[in-house]
């Protein structure tokens, strides 16, 4: 099976003289996998996740998904869910929902709504009167009520409380669909921990572990996030 | 009980245990349907791909087994559950011993002590008991008496 | 999909608009009214009504001004805001082509200048109606027959096609600085403010040397006539030139230089 995102030689410098924000990267990931996309701030996670979704142009080598170059073909299926409110503002919950369906083939509306009354949102509120907690819930509800290929959620539960996390890592196992992979970028790795297949750790903008998370309890004999904190212990 | 994973062990080993635990408790039981893949990994909150791992290693040891097209079921093979329920204990009892003898005790040692555990509960169990007796009779003692002056009442306004 | 985008990018400006609209026509008709009103030989109310006549008269022509520049920022605000700020997340990772994001924004750019245009003519006509009495109709039909007779000849017609070609690429010039300015990570504004008013300097350079040289070939007579001209060939290719080239390399800007924050 083709991977469903590689990197090839991917670098990227925000500026000449500047130390590259991604650094000669070279990665594949399989489908029908999630994959925690972790390091410490700085470390290049939002940068790869950018370029994955065209926001940002690489400054050499290049990003492939689904063998394709990102563009419009990738677009379509690829799920992203940044990590700000992208939303109009001046919309409703409804009308978001309404966007999402007029632009996405693949976006399930009946799923949305269900998602919305499990997490006691009101699809008429209008977005701008909720608070920054609910905003990101609903975004993240659009975002998975896609049949995408490829998930990317950038911190998907940084801001929420722990009963909407547990809820969010739910619908993140039971909605995609079995060849669809997620990549997860995320700082509170004991959380998600149990829910990844493989991880990646980026440092200084480069790869210095990919494994399987049982792979590296077998190994270590600890968990991801020990390791973790050993690995970037200051 | 739910779904409690430790820090420092292959989270795939752990739903095997817990599985196999599950079965042998008679939580799951000979021949009852498990829920699927999906929604077992839902429930323990885990990645659905390590809980379609930990099914098939319990399918190869005969613990559970697929058909076709109605799903997966605990096995209805009730030695084979045996077989196992002792096997787990006598793991269990063997890590106990080694931990004993680590602790410095002989296995006589650890026989006696065992001894004297058993005589302890046994008294426990008995003060409970009698505890429980004594309560129980307390308990019937203050029903009759409130029963009492509700009959007196009721004379009254029969009057 | 041009549709949808369409459909958005009305939505999210018209109410503002509409309102803008609402208070604009509100002046223009007490501005009228207040006019009607004035007669100064009356004594203190006329001169309170004087007084009245004079700052309706400044706010009518200070709402006409602020509605022309309301409309613009508006047309641009929405270009900056949905695509290269926090909204751009969203629009450029939906399956449609930058390509069709600058047309939905040039067309819906359009359409609200042209409607602005719209209702202040029509604040003119409230405002000729109610001052210029019954002869001010004939004098409107002989103003729009006169703007009609500019089609009789091949120049007059170019001459307004050039018109609306360099309207078409005045927005696009806009939208371009914008796409052009986004690249400066730090100093997104002043990127396309600085690209905008460069480009416009060096356009002007441009035509100069160009003129110049065209002059030494035909002439001072040319000279004139390709700089002044709105009415010839050359001027609609050279206008046509810089809309493909704003529309097609901004679009390409978007879709392979984008740099989101």
């Amino acid at each position: 099976m083709t991977p469903i995102l590689e990197c090839r030689d991917l670098t990227k410098m925000y500026g000449k003289n500047t130390r590259p924000a991604l650094n000669h990267v070279n990665l594949k990931l399989n489908r029908g996998r999630i994959i925690g996309l972790l390091g410490p701030n700085g470390s290049g996670k939002t940068t790869l996740i950018k370029l994955a979704n065209g926001l940002l142009a690489p400054t050499s080598g290049g990003i492939w998904i689904d063998e394709k170059p990102v563009g419009v073909e990738t677009h379509r299926i690829v799920s992203y869910l940044p990590e700000r409110t992208y939303l109009n503002m001046g919309m409703t919950v409804n009308e978001a929902i309404r966007y999402f369906r007029d632009f996405y083939t693949d976006f399930q509306e009946e799923r949305a709504y269900e998602m919305l009354k499990n997490l006691h949102i009101d699809p008429s509120a209008r977005l701008k009167s909720l608070s920054k907690g609910t905003k990101e819930k609903v975004q993240l509800i659009l975002v998975m009520s896609r049949n995408a290929q490829l998930y990317v959620l950038d911190e998907p539960i940084g801001g929420v409380d722990p009963a909407a996390r547990d809820y969010i890592l739910n619908t993140i196992i039971t909605n995609y669909n079995e060849n669809a992979t997620v990549l997860i970028s995320t700082h509170l790795i004991a959380d998600v921990e149990t829910i990844l297949d493989e991880v990646v750790f980026l440092r200084y903008g480069e790869v210095v572990l990919h494994a399987s998370v049982d792979a590296i309890r077998e190994e270590n004999g600890k968990s991801v996030d020990a390791l973790f904190r050993e690995v970037f212990r200051c | 009980m739910g779904w409690i994973f430790e820090q420092n062990r292959p989270i795939y080993t752990q739903l095997v245990e817990q599985l196999q635990m599950r079965i042998i408790c008679g939580r799951y039981k000979p021949g009852d349907k498990l829920k699927s893949v999906r929604e077992m990994a839902a429930e323990a909150a885990v990645n659905p791909n390590t809980m379609q791992k930990a099914f098939a290693e319990l399918e190869r040891t005969g613990l559970i087994y697929t058909q076709r097209t109605a799903g997966r079921f605990v096995t209805e093979d009730e030695d084979l559950i045996r077989q196992y329920r002792q096997r787990i204990a006598l793991e269990k009892i063997e890590e106990f011993m080694k931990a004993m003898s680590e602790m410095g005790y002989t296995r006589e040692e650890v026989m006696v002590l065992m001894e004297r555990d058993r005589e302890k509960s046994r008294a426990a169990d008995q003060e409970k008991d009698r505890t429980a007796d004594a309560r129980f009779d307390e308990a019937a003692r203050i029903d009759e008496k409130e029963a009492a002056p509700q009959e007196a009442q009721k004379g009254e306004m029969d009057l | 999909m041009l549709g949808k985008l369409l459909k958005y990018d009305l939505k999210a400006s018209y109410r503002y608009l509409l309102v803008c609209y609402v208070i604009y026509i509100v002046l223009t008709v007490g501005f009228v009214l207040s006019v009607k009103g004035v007669d100064v030989t009356a004594g203190v109310p006329g001169m309170i009504l004087a007084f009245a006549f004079l700052s309706l008269t400044i706010l009518w022509i200070g709402s006409l001004i602020a509605l022309i520049i309301l409309t613009y920022v508006l047309v641009i605000r929405r270009f900056y805001v949905n695509l290269v700020r926090d909204e751009g997340y969203l629009s450029l990772t939906l399956p449609v082509s930058t390509r069709m994001h600058m047309l939905s924004k040039l067309l819906s750019g359009i359409f609200f200048i042209l409607l602005t245009g719209a209702v202040l003519v029509a604040g003119f006509m409230i405002v000729a109606a109610g001052l210029g009495g019954e002869s001010i109709w004939e004098q409107l039909y002989q103003v729009f027959s006169d703007f009609l007779q500019t089609f009789e000849s091949f120049y007059g017609t170019l001459f307004f096609v050039n018109g609306i070609l360099n309207f078409i690429r005045g927005i696009l010039l806009i939208y371009f600085s914008i796409c052009v300015g986004q690249m400066f990570t730090k100093h997104k504004i002043w990127g396309a403010i600085g690209t905008y008013l460069g480009l416009l300097i060096v356009l002007e350079i441009f035509v100069w040397i160009a003129s110049l040289l065209f002059g030494l070939y035909g002439g001072v007579n040319a000279l004139v006539r390709w700089m002044y001209s709105g009415s010839t060939w050359v001027n609609t290719i050279y206008i046509i030139a810089q809309i493909l080239v704003y529309f097609f390399l901004g679009a390409w800007i978007l879709e392979k230089r984008a740099n989101l924050e």
